[in-house]
């Protein structure tokens, strides 16, 4: 099977999504063997593209150009003639599995990035600010972790896109942020990561994921 | 037809508008809960156990499905009529750009609309530098929505699709309060593209008229600070409409769990905080609850306090003045359980002040009160409601009307 096109960007969980979908439905996606985040998604070329400016991007062998890497993944998914495997069956399957996506994109990781952006020293600390943005994505941490109680996967009984969204959001989010203390706090979400980057589709494309030991250098105190 | 399902949440809301925009075009019949009552409704045990995130709109199917997310749910309303694909797509290309901008008007768009409107209104507090970081990145991506609109009418293809319903529903917030006359024109062709998605029948329908922002809102005075010299009595008369009370829309949240109080530890008291709230919000206050709550009233295990805001001469606009106390209120969520309260909006535009009283459990603030981020811009004052003349202005606080208000009531809230 000729490659359905390539999708361009670095190398992290936004790109992983595509990927393990790809992984999944044997689907053939390229990547680009280098990309330099800064650079090359601010050419004017590139922009004139995706105005967005934000990666990744997915160019289609025949010309099809898509951002945002939710929707990359939801399309990677229709190519395939299985595609109800991962986009549902159902109606409410689909409509399911879309609500986990919008909350992991649009929730978890505004809030997310809130916090880690801090750590990364994106933006700065404005302490009234991170609180806020800390309690926010402790909520919504709670939130999952009743959703997925004693879940395996998200929707219906086997693994669905929105699985693949949410765990991949959650990882950059249990490498860099929620410490063996916090973590204990999520039990069932915690056990749900655990379970998803053991699947060999996402072994393969992430490789060994290491939760958070220590926090990055210039993190905010945590508050007890 | 029968309805579909119900779509839970307050009804006048850009969120709550997706789905019913859907159901609109595609002749869907779906129910709405024009009584629901924020922050109550998706707070209780009930609501929580069906939809953790506490967040509206929801919906409940006639056949028991349940569904958070407006876009999730307006997806799915559109997937129940026969011809779904005319706003979902008609192939897999049309389909993922329907899905890229609802992910980009989700992600991307609305977290900055939200970014920059709660500290204005003064749901979250103003903090310049982080009101200009997101206020920037608002721009950035009207300004990509811009590029994007320049040869278009539609966000896909050649007619309305729901990346068109939800997009334009997420803009609708800024374009009301944010966007002036000069940003309009400087985003022209999403001016342009905005205009033209509100004024469609089925938009209008749903959301009526929608009034493009005259003024932009101001953000309110920093409480923290020494006091301003008193403006001038006489201002020039604002030629501006009359504002509607602006709700933020922000899907609201659901309690954190809370720690242990030490509250717990008081000795019993005849009155549940809890009977009191229900008889108050099922009951008209004057006679019927007030002569409940003098009835039942434990001056052992409660006592009341009057609330004035410490800055009134800040205050400007009524509106902003009523989100202020919202957004106090949201901070208080922890003392939710040991205290009962109403604060009042009272005054006119530009001449406004906040006053109230609360009660709550035991007979000092407890920490879950003085813990809130903007206690400090409060003055609580122990109050006697043994006196008549502060037992009459209780009464009437609570009531809302009444001579012993200090001034007229424009609006006020319900801590409960």
């Amino acid at each position: 099977m000729s490659t359905i096109g390539t999708q361009i960007g670095p190398s992290n969980i936004r790109t992983y999504k595509a990927m393990i979908v790809a992984r999944i439905m044997g689907i053939d996606l390229a990547s680009m063997s280098s990309f330099e985040l800064g650079v090359d998604n601010k050419t004017p070329e590139f922009l004139a593209k995706y105005p967005v400016g934000k990666v990744p991007v997915f160019e289609g062998a025949d010309g099809f150009m898509l951002f945002d890497s939710a929707a990359i993944s939801f399309y990677l998914a229709m190519q395939s003639p299985d595609s109800g495997r991962l986009l549902g069956h159902t109606n409410q399957e689909r409509a399911k599995i879309l609500q986990y996506s919008f909350f992991a994109e649009s929730e978890l990781m505004s809030a997310a990035t809130k916090v880690l952006h801090v750590f990364f020293g994106f933006i700065p600390l404005v302490q009234p600010t991170f609180k806020t943005a800390e309690d926010e994505l402790a909520r919504f941490l709670g939130a999952l972790d009743t959703l997925v109680g004693e879940k395996t996967f998200l929707v219906g009984d086997r693994m669905t896109l929105a699985d693949i969204d949410v765990a991949c959001d959650l990882t950059v989010i249990y490498e860099n942020y929620l410490l063996a203390e916090d973590r204990a706090k999520y039990n069932n979400l915690t056990r749900y990561l655990t379970d998803m980057i053991n699947q060999p589709a996402f072994k393969e494309v992430i490789g060994e994921v290491v939760y958070c030991v220590k926090r990055p250098e210039g993190s905010p105190p945590t508050r007890h | 037809m029968a309805p579909i399902g119900t779509l839970i949440g307050p009804t006048v809301n850009s969120r709550n508008y997706k789905a019913r925009i859907v159901a609109h075009v595609l002749g869907v019949d779906l129910e709405t809960t024009p009584s629901f009552q924020m922050g109550v409704d998706n707070k209780t045990p009930e609501f929580l156990a069906k939809y953790p995130a506490g967040k509206v709109p929801v919906f409940e199917g006639a056949d028991g499905f349940q569904l958070t997310d407006s876009s999730a749910i307006a997806n799915y309303v559109a997937s129940k009529s026969p011809n779904s694909a005319q706003l979902l797509g008609e192939t897999d290309e049309e389909r993922a750009l329907i899905l890229q901008y609802t992910f980009f008007a989700e992600s991307e768009l609305a977290p900055t609309v939200a970014g920059v409107l709660q500290p204005l209104l003064g749901v979250t507090p103003f903090i310049k530098p982080a009101f200009q970081a997101v206020e920037e990145q608002h721009f950035r991506f009207l300004g990509v929505l811009n590029t994007i609109l320049l040869d278009k009418t539609f966000l896909v293809g050649e007619r309305l699709t729901i990346a068109d319903i939800i997009v334009t529903c997420n803009l609708t917030m800024s374009f009301k309060l944010f966007l002036t006359a000069d940003d309009r024109k400087k985003y022209r062709n999403v001016t342009r593209y905005f205009k033209t998605m509100v004024n469609q029948p089925a938009f209008k329908a749903v959301m009526g008229n929608v009034e493009l922002c005259e003024k932009r809102v101001q953000p309110p005075a920093p409480a923290k600070k020494e006091k301003k010299e008193k403006k001038p009595a006489e201002q020039p008369k604002k030629a501006e409409k009359k504002e509607k009370p602006a709700k933020v829309e922000e899907e609201e949240e659901a309690p954190k769990p809370k720690p242990k109080s030490k509250l717990e530890s008081l000795p019993e008291t005849s009155m549940k905080l809890d009977d009191w709230k229900r008889f108050y919000s099922n009951n008209d206050t004057k006679p019927d609850a007030m002569e409940w709550l003098w009835k039942n009233y434990d001056a052992e295990g409660y006592s009341f306090w009057k609330v004035e805001y410490k800055y009134n001469d800040e205050l400007t606009k009524l509106f902003m003045t009523n989100n202020l106390i919202g957004g106090f209120f949201s901070r208080l969520e922890r003392a939710r359980k040991y205290a009962f309260g109403n604060l009042l909006t009272l005054g006119k535009d530009d001449d406004n002040m906040i006053w109230g009283y609360f009660i709550v459990r035991g007979k000092e603030i407890p920490e879950e009160v003085t813990d809130a981020a903007d206690f400090e811009s409060f003055e609580w004052t122990a109050a006697d409601h043994t006196d008549p003349k502060t037992r009459a202005e209780i009464e009437d606080c609570f009531a809302w009307e009444g001579p012993a208000l200090p001034r007229e009531c424009y609006d006020g809230k319900t801590f409960k």
